[in-house]
């Protein structure tokens, strides 16, 4: 990765450098614990030292690594507990959120969600981050029709510190066929405006989730 | 160098944000108001990057918008955004008191019982209830949510805290509401006593739903 791979758009540099750094961190590249130097990440991205600094400040915000006084910055671990702790709150916000969205989905909102259930459907389970792509993307047509400005900002806090857990939904052994069925029950739910039943697919889908991740993460840290 | 720079910026980043959210609090900035990078720099003496961090901070925190072309703008605080940060708040309160149920100890719910008890003696000699007794209703909440043991719960609370602290003179300024108050506390603390985890969140939720439903009854009728 050099600096003109980086930055192509006029995004802010900070936050490609934040980008990267990030999603070496999901994909295991870069290991809980493990020291990230300024210097180096400078030296190896050929970018001067300011933005790396602001990209390491964005990442600590998103709970992807911490800074610490004499040491500098690590990568953070994620644990059980963050894990549970991370899904009891969703657990009540994205059903409240779901609720909310009911009266302000449209139709064309709804067209694409059938749109992201069938690419799911038709995609091979190998296409790990195609799959985290698309079950993000379906989630966030609910999330952002909330209505509830704080309540979308919250939700994609906690979706930027998750993304490391997600992972473990979609791996090769990952539940896959099981968020495709519970995403055409919401959507049903949805079609059918019922606000009751909304909630508790919502609810039910949140809670698999994490007793899946919960599940598979246990068994790559014994 | 860079490396001591590196090492004191964070704190120093949390320190502005301080600063500029209490002067929102406060009204120094008013609604709509710019924060002008160049000019709080020059102000606080601190070079820009560790000031626009405080600003994506308070951001974050929905005290300032970041608009394009024009720099930070401090956000007003609409009645929609209240019931938002509400619908949030019985949600997240109430969760916090469910995990609280089983971790409270004997100790920190006879704290519980000693707050309500000032709160009650100092409701019923006062009419208005200053700033101290506001912050006894503060420390009440504040017990049961620490006991959550769930950090980002805490975090994400005591980030809605702050904007609460925006409507600090509406709320629990009248005798009848904090009288309400001492009884919906009760009502938790006996929920906590009795290590009820569905009651614990049923309480509180409805404890902050009738303190919201005080304040947008007297929001309207100031309008």
């Amino acid at each position: 990765m050099a600096a003109k791979d980086i930055n192509i758009d006029n995004t802010p540099l900070s936050e490609k450098i934040a980008a990267t750094i990030r999603n070496s961190i999901i994909k295991g590249q870069l290991k809980p614990g493990e020291r990230l130097v300024e210097p180096k990440l400078s030296e190896m991205l050929g970018i001067s030292r300011t933005p790396i600094r602001e990209a390491l400040r964005l990442l600590e915000m998103e709970g992807f690594i911490e800074i610490i006084p004499r040491r500098g910055a690590i990568v953070t671990t994620l644990t059980e507990k963050d894990i549970d702790d991370i899904f009891v709150i969703k657990m009540k916000l994205e059903p409240l959120a779901s609720k909310l969205a009911i009266e302000h989905l449209d139709n064309h909102d709804l067209d694409k969600m059938r749109e992201l259930v069938k690419k799911m459907d038709a995609g091979s389970s190998r296409a790990v981050s195609q799959m985290i792509h698309w079950n993000y993307d379906f989630h966030r047509i609910f999330i952002y029709k909330c209505g509830n400005e704080r309540l979308i900002k919250m939700l994609e806090g906690l979706q930027q510190q998750f993304k490391r857990a997600t992972v473990y939904s979609f791996s090769i052994e990952g539940r896959t066929k099981e968020v495709k069925e519970e995403h055409s029950d919401l959507l049903e739910a949805f079609e059918k405006k019922d606000a009751e039943m909304v909630e508790k697919v919502v609810e039910k889908h949140v809670y698999n989730g994490w007793q899946f991740i919960k599940k598979q993460y246990g068994s790559s840290h014994d | 160098m860079n490396q001591d720079v590196f090492i004191e910026s964070k704190p120093l980043r949390e320190k502005i944000a301080d600063i500029i959210r209490t002067d929102i609090i406060k009204g120094v900035y008013r609604n709509g108001e710019r924060l002008v990078e160049p000019k709080l720099a020059k102000n606080l003496g601190i070079s820009r990057t560790p000031i626009r961090e405080a600003l994506r901070q308070l951001e974050g925190e929905g005290f300032i918008e970041i608009v394009p072309r024009r720099g930070a703008v401090v956000k007003e605080l609409t009645i929609k955004d209240i019931d938002d940060l509400y619908a949030i708040k019985a949600n997240l309160e109430g969760l916090a008191a469910r995990q609280a149920t089983l971790n409270l100890t004997s100790e920190q719910i006879e704290i519980l019982i000693g707050i309500n008890k000032k709160f009650r003696d100092y409701a019923e000699k006062n009419p208005g209830i200053p700033d101290e007794h506001h912050k006894d209703n503060i420390d009440f909440h504040n017990v049961f949510i620490a006991a959550s043991g769930n950090e980002k719960l805490v975090d994400i609370l005591d980030g809605m805290s702050k904007n609460f602290q925006r409507l600090k003179s509406m709320l629990m300024s009248d005798a009848g509401r904090a009288a309400n108050a001492v009884k919906e506390h009760k009502k938790i603390i006996d929920a906590f006593i009795s290590k009820d985890p569905d009651l614990a969140e049923k309480t509180v939720r409805e404890h902050i739903i009738s303190g919201w439903e005080y304040l947008k009854q007297r929001i309207n009728s100031n309008a």
